[in-house]
């Protein structure tokens, strides 16, 4: 392999995100070539720079606050409360929103007016067509 | 970790808040420090991190278990797009400024004179990282602190699997143009 073939593979090279076959021919270059090895080193280092960075914490009151918004937020979880507290609430649109926009399947969602128009009137449309011409 | 990690997800669909604790302890601290890195500041970083739990919280019902999708790559994925958000929020609100004040002179911060060595370093990498273009900068702290695997960088982000080789590949080039500069000055 060539100087600047290998210093384009360093990179996934570092990561481990190589054939067997490359990770091999690289290594073998690095063992043979100081300038390449060098460069290397300097991307190991990069990384080490960015790791070592230190993993800082949230505030305390982040819990609380997270707690509080959940707490507000007028949105249900999960399809079976959506649909108890659709009934209990009758027409709180945003309950109306979620059952229309925020589930995957069910009667009433967006999934619903897939055949729009339907293909019924789309028959009705051609035969008129055909009797035209 | 990540079978169970799509367990609490179907729990928090059904409205488990429990399950939605767990989740928040489990992720709380890489997804902070990933959008802190992402960003270069504390208070929005722990914002986004709380909007990004209540997205999952309420998107967790409509979770699917993919071949390929987890509930990291899915997690991330909503705090990269957020991030970008509000990224692209900032710099809009950076060119109104910027155009309000071109009077002004520009100023530098006094206090980072009087920091530590050390920390004055860490403050070019983050600095360092900040000028990166934003899909760059994400894919290598998703790889580096995260250690997240191209598949999953490529999910997160969206893009191709080489995409992301060649993100890293001129990511790692300018931070490390960038440190070495910082060093030899």
């Amino acid at each position: 392999m060539k100087c600047n073939e290998v210093r384009e593979k360093l990179s996934p090279y570092v990561d481990k995100e190589l054939d067997r076959g490359q990770m091999e021919r690289i290594e073998n270059h690095l063992n043979e070539c100081p300038i390449c090895l060098e460069e290397f080193d300097r991307l190991r280092k990069t990384d080490a720079f960015l790791k070592n960075l230190p993993r800082e914490d949230l505030s305390k009151e982040f819990h609380k606050k997270l707690v509080r918004e959940m707490e507000a937020f007028p949105m249900p979880m999960g399809k079976v409360i959506h649909e108890r507290r659709l009934v209990r609430s009758k027409g709180r649109w945003m309950d109306l929103f979620s059952i229309l926009f925020l589930r995957r399947k069910g009667p009433w969602t967006m999934n619903a007016f897939d055949d729009f128009p339907p293909w019924s009137l789309g028959h009705v449309y051609l035969q008129l067509i055909d009797q035209n011409q | 970790m990540e079978g169970s990690d799509y367990r609490l997800v179907q729990a928090i669909g059904e409205g488990n808040r429990r399950a939605f604790e767990k989740i928040v302890k489990r992720y709380q601290k890489s997804l902070f420090n990933f959008i802190y890195r992402y960003l270069g500041e504390k208070a929005a970083a722990e914002d986004l991190t709380q909007e990004v739990f209540l997205r999952v919280f309420l998107a967790a019902g409509r979770f699917e278990a993919r071949p390929g999708a987890s509930v990291s790559t899915w997690i991330y994925r909503i705090a990269y797009h957020l991030s970008l958000n509000e990224i692209k929020r900032r710099k809009r609100f950076l060119r109104i400024r910027n155009h309000l004040e071109d009077t002004m002179p520009g100023g530098g911060d006094p206090s980072s004179s009087d920091l530590m060595e050390v920390e004055a370093l860490r403050q070019e990498i983050l600095s360092g990282l900040q000028l990166l273009p934003e899909n760059q900068r994400a894919a290598l702290l998703l790889r580096v602190n995260e250690e997240l695997s191209y598949k999953e960088i490529s999910e997160v982000l969206q893009v191709s699997f080489s995409s992301v080789e060649a993100l890293l590949f001129r990511a790692r080039q300018t931070l490390r143009q960038h440190i070495e500069r910082q060093i030899t000055e």
